[in-house]
């Protein structure tokens, strides 16, 4: 017989909770748990606000970020949706770039892109942009953009990801508000 | 009015409804539960499970009663499977005063499911039990691609570290079956897996003489067949017993309360009362948590790490 914790006293002393049945689908847990986030919604960790997560309202399949403030979460570790990360702070959008798009057609820029770095364990991830995002706050970030920390931008060139800079404004208003803006 | 002649003691190898078969002194006794202990069962827990130590009374007709249950050293149990109508949940006792859980995992066909082991490896820390981690079908490991294997490899590198034993076996080309029964010999085994992962196949390798019936996965969907429809108690030469059970389809946690859910994670366990809000916190979201931190600087796997969540959940 191993011998390891012992919760005998405990087990004793909360027969009252142990009683209780295994509750399954309360409130509180249903919001929080990662099926009504990406179906309902979730509130935002920096702003507070409600961020509906509908394809509706932001024109993605997987909504990753505050439309408002831009903030993402550090959930993932391996791959997009795993869900790994025990990490779990706020992530700050810190620039734009462009993603290479796999497809024939696409643009050979690539597809405009949110850069994102973890307040927790400053890691640098890119996430699409949605339909609903702050337009003016993601302009900003190309102000931001190139005048990074030396050591962050060090951080975001390891992972061949390129910051688009001023001279791309017109790209990236193209990209938000369409050629006819 | 039943008069009891002498006393004896036995072990509860089978049961149906209200009848126990007992072995007693190497004999096996069909028994029933006496009046006055059947008074006070309240809870499903407190029945009688099969490696029940018991007392009985020998009746003047030669029948067998049932007549107290002795302290026993661990009992597996688990959430009972609740119809659609939402009953209560209750508790589904599966086995009493076993030394050691047997998780049988087949490597493919079915699909092996970590989450199950961990599920498995928690049940057996709860009750302070050993794990023997049996992964059969090995011979089929070369129907995985290169990267499935890796993973599959540091999966098993993994488990190895925390302190389970992991045993290879195929009963196609008998690897591991000796390791096996020696790993078995002189203690009670209780054997948990999916339907169809090979328990029973194992088992009639170790144990010829039951010759119990196996059958294939269905062809169509995959799975196991569901062909052990009840616990069987089978004896080993040496006082020791291996019990079979039904595949597990699901597996539900009972009697693992969540502030101790995480002390049944060994390698979570040596961070316990570090973190900010020392055993208060959930290390689920809270700021300060010292098994997320490790979580990140890799001293705990993420995986594991998200099993533990899961379990967690489960409690809402």
């Amino acid at each position: 017989m191993k011998q390891r914790l012992d919760f005998s006293f405990e087990k004793i002393h909360a027969s009252g909770s142990r009683q209780r049945p295994q509750r399954q689908g309360s409130l509180h847990a249903y919001q929080k748990s990662e099926s009504y986030q990406r179906q309902v919604g979730f509130v935002c960790l920096n702003c507070g606000h409600a961020v509906p997560s509908q394809e509706l309202y932001s024109g993605v399949n997987n909504r990753n970020h505050c439309p408002y403030c831009l903030f993402s979460r550090h959930v993932d570790l391996f791959q997009a949706g795993d869900r790994l990360s025990a990490c779990r702070a706020p992530m700050q959008a810190i620039g734009l770039t462009f993603k290479k798009e796999r497809k024939k057609y696409g643009s050979k820029l690539g597809e405009l892109m949110l850069i994102h770095q973890c307040a927790g364990c400053q890691t640098i991830a890119i996430n699409r942009i949605a339909a609903d995002d702050d337009s003016e706050r993601m302009l900003g970030l190309m102000v931001i953009g190139p005048d990074l920390p030396q050591d962050v931008q060090r951080c975001i060139q390891a992972d061949g990801i390129v910051v688009v800079g001023d001279d791309q404004l017109d790209l990236v208003k193209t990209r938000l508000f369409g050629k006819g803006v | 009015m039943y008069t009891c002649t002498s006393t004896c003691s036995g072990t509860i190898i089978g049961k149906s409804k209200s009848l126990f078969t007992t072995m007693i002194a190497g004999q096996v006794h069909q028994s029933q539960l006496a009046q006055s202990l059947a008074k006070n069962m309240k809870d499903p827990m407190d029945w009688p499970a099969i490696g029940d130590q018991v007392e009985l009374s020998i009746q003047v007709d030669g029948n067998y009663r049932i007549e107290e249950i002795l302290p026993r050293r661990s009992l597996i149990c688990r959430r009972a499977v609740t119809g659609k109508d939402g009953s209560r949940p209750a508790a589904q006792v599966i086995a009493a005063n076993v030394d050691q859980l047997v998780a049988v995992m087949s490597i493919t066909r079915p699909e092996l499911k970590w989450a199950l082991l961990d599920r498995f490896t928690v049940m057996a820390e709860a009750q302070q039990i050993d794990v023997l981690i049996c992964l059969t079908k090995s011979d089929l490991s070369e129907e995985l691609s290169d990267q499935a294997q890796a993973a599959f490899h540091q999966r098993c590198q993994l488990y190895r570290q925390l302190g389970y034993r992991l045993q290879f076996c195929s009963v196609r080309t008998l690897m591991g079956i000796a390791e096996v029964q020696d790993l078995l010999q002189g203690r009670i085994s209780l054997l948990l897996g999916k339907s169809g992962v090979g328990k029973t196949s194992l088992l009639n390798q170790l144990l010829p003489q039951f010759a119990r019936n196996v059958a294939g996965l269905n062809q169509v969907t995959g799975k196991g067949r569901h062909t052990t429809t009840s616990l069987q108690w089978l004896a080993l030469e040496d006082h020791g017993a291996v019990i079979d059970t039904p595949g597990t389809r699901e597996l539900g946690l009972w009697d693992v309360m969540p502030e101790e859910l995480a002390g049944c994670f060994p390698e979570i366990r040596s961070f316990l009362g570090q973190c900010k809000f020392r055993l208060d916190c959930q290390h689920s979201e809270e700021p300060g948590c010292a098994i997320r931190q490790a979580v990140v600087a890799g001293g705990i796997d993420p995986y594991r790490y998200q099993s533990y969540l899961k379990l967690r959940e489960e409690w809402g």
